[in-house]
This record gives structure tokens, sequence and C-alpha cells, in this order.
């Protein structure tokens, strides 16, 4: 079992979770009709956590985050006027699997369905929005030559724990960056958000 | 609870993985805190662990008994410079999926299954 993202033959999804190793399970049930095979309703898209051993259920998810990483280091023989530096910096955002059930009111009759946010199944487009957002906060802050010359490492996790609080992932992420210059008092860090 | 997170970048026998994991239950034991579960996942060149333990840790005994546990080195040197500023917890990771280099076209992603 690789600890990364896998996609199954009946088009689920199973992530691993980075905060505990359980397993993350996105699938989209539709529900037919016996004898001619007539999708009764609008399919509906689960998120599960589950024991990656047993494969047993463990909660229902309404969301998962998605983090994208980025670290800079250079050491003061590397670094330009031997002033040794790093640099951290996540963007994170959430990706929700929920309905909820709304109330149109029409003819005061009736009663409809709707859905919200489907947005993990689109989770590659996500990733690199993130990765944008992020080399775009890093260059912000450290300018094109930390990002293209120095770039050590990246990378992306996904976790069942939610960190930050915004539940759009096409509007807005939520950023941390942190630098350190070796020989310096102390470490900086500023966060905000970043549009997607 | 806590979870303690390592990376090892080696691959392992199933023996010395059995007997790396038994001698991961000793360490947390002699640390003095209490062992309840492990995860863990192969990855292109090793595996993550998750150790959960009963006890809550600040994030300088967090940063300590990964190190302990024998957590890659480089991430440990990090992991302590990051508690140092306070964003320890933001930054204790384990990449689901790692991006190597500058150039975001290189892609490394750990064998997918389709």
């Amino acid at each position: 079992m690789s600890g990364e993202r896998t996609e199954l033959p009946s088009g689920a999804m199973v992530f691993t979770d980075a905060d505990t190793g359980e397993e993350m399970l996105y699938f989209v049930r539709t529900y037919y009709r016996r004898h001619d095979a007539i999708p009764l309703r609008t399919p509906l898209p689960f998120l599960y956590l589950r024991d990656s051993t047993t494969k047993r259920f463990i909660k229902r998810l309404d969301a998962m985050e998605v983090r994208y990483f980025e670290e800079v280091s250079y050491s003061a023989e590397e670094a330009k006027k031997g002033n040794p530096l790093y640099v951290d910096a996540v963007t994170k955002t959430v990706l929700q699997c929920t309905y909820i059930r709304a109330r149109v009111v029409e003819d005061e009759k009736r009663v409809w369905r709707v859905f919200v946010h489907d947005d993990v199944k689109d989770v590659e487009d996500v990733e690199d929005k993130l990765g944008h957002a992020c080399e775009s906060v890093v260059s912000r802050y450290f300018g094109h030559f930390v990002m293209s010359e120095l770039l050590e490492d990246k990378g992306i996790e996904y976790g069942s724990e939610l960190t930050v609080s915004e539940k759009a992932s096409e509007s807005k992420c939520h950023y941390v960056v942190v630098w350190k210059h070796h020989e310096a008092v102390e470490p900086k860090t500023e966060e905000g958000t970043e549009p997607l | 609870m806590s979870i303690a997170k390592v990376d090892i970048d080696r691959k392992l026998e199933t023996e010395l993985l059995k007997l790396f994991m038994r001698t991961r239950f000793l360490i947390v034991f002699e640390a003095g805190y209490t062992l309840k579960n492990i995860n863990h996942a192969e990855t292109e060149k090793g595996y993550h662990f998750w150790f959960w333990l009963k006890e809550r840790l600040s994030d300088k005994e967090l940063c300590d008994l990964q190190f302990l546990l024998g957590d890659d080195i480089k991430r440990c040197r990090f992991n302590y410079l990051r508690e140092e500023a306070g964003v320890f917890g933001d930054f204790n990771a384990l990449f689901s999926k790692k991006i190597k280099g500058g150039d975001k076209h290189d892609t490394r992603v750990c064998s997918w299954r389709r």
C-alpha cells in the first residue's frame, strides 16, 4: 500500500490521511430502478474515514483538507553574503463532500434536495491552484530567485483534521509562511488568505 | 492524545519491519508514554509511520520523540526550527505526494494505481 492517492477502477478514490495514517475513501453512489436501470436520483457523494488495515469504516467525513508545502533552505556557504535562510510555506484549503436539504417553495408542494460543493473529485485542479498560490506567496516575500534556484522540497498531503475555516475551494486558501535566518534571534511568521 | 509521525527513507524486509515496530514500542515505553496504535504506509523510498499515543504531548516533546523514533534527520532538524518558530503544528507533515525540484512539472508520484 503506497502512501498517496489511489484511484480505483470504479472511480472511487482512496487518500492516505496524513494526520492519522488511516484512509479516506471517496465514492459516488447512484441508485437505479431495478427493472430498467434508470437512475432514481442525483448521485450521492460519500467520504468516509476507514481503518487502513481492516478497511472498516470509522466515520463519515463532511470534508477533507488539501495542503501544499514548499520548503527552501540554503546554508551559509550557498547563500549570498553568507546569510543562511530557511523558508517554510503551506497553502491549504478544504474540499467538501456533503449535501444539504433545502426547501424551495414554488407551489408550496415541492421540496428540493441540493448538493453543495462536491469538490473532492476535482482534487487535482485544487492541487494545481494551491501550488500556484503557494509560489505566489513565497515569491512575494523572497522574490523569484528563491523559487527557481533554491527550491528544495515540495509536496502535498491530505488530512481529515480541518485546520482552516474556509469552505469554498474555488474562492480562497489559507497560507502560512515562516522564515528564519539561522543566525537571527527570532523566526518570522505570516499568515493570511490567498485567492485560488 | 497525540500522534507522532515518522518518515523512514529505506525499504525494510518484512522481519526487519516487524522488529523495527517492536523496538519503537520499547522506545515509547522508555520515554514514559503509552502507545495505543501504529499505522504505517509504504512510500516510494521507505515508509511513513504514525504512532498514536495516549498522552497529549507538547510540540517540544513530540519533536524529541519523533527524533528518538528514528525520524529522517533532515526532517528532525527542520521540525526543531519549526518548534522554535511556534509553527510545528502546521508543518509536521508527511507528504502524501512529493514533488521534487523547482519545476512543478517534474512530479514524482509514489506508484499510482489506476
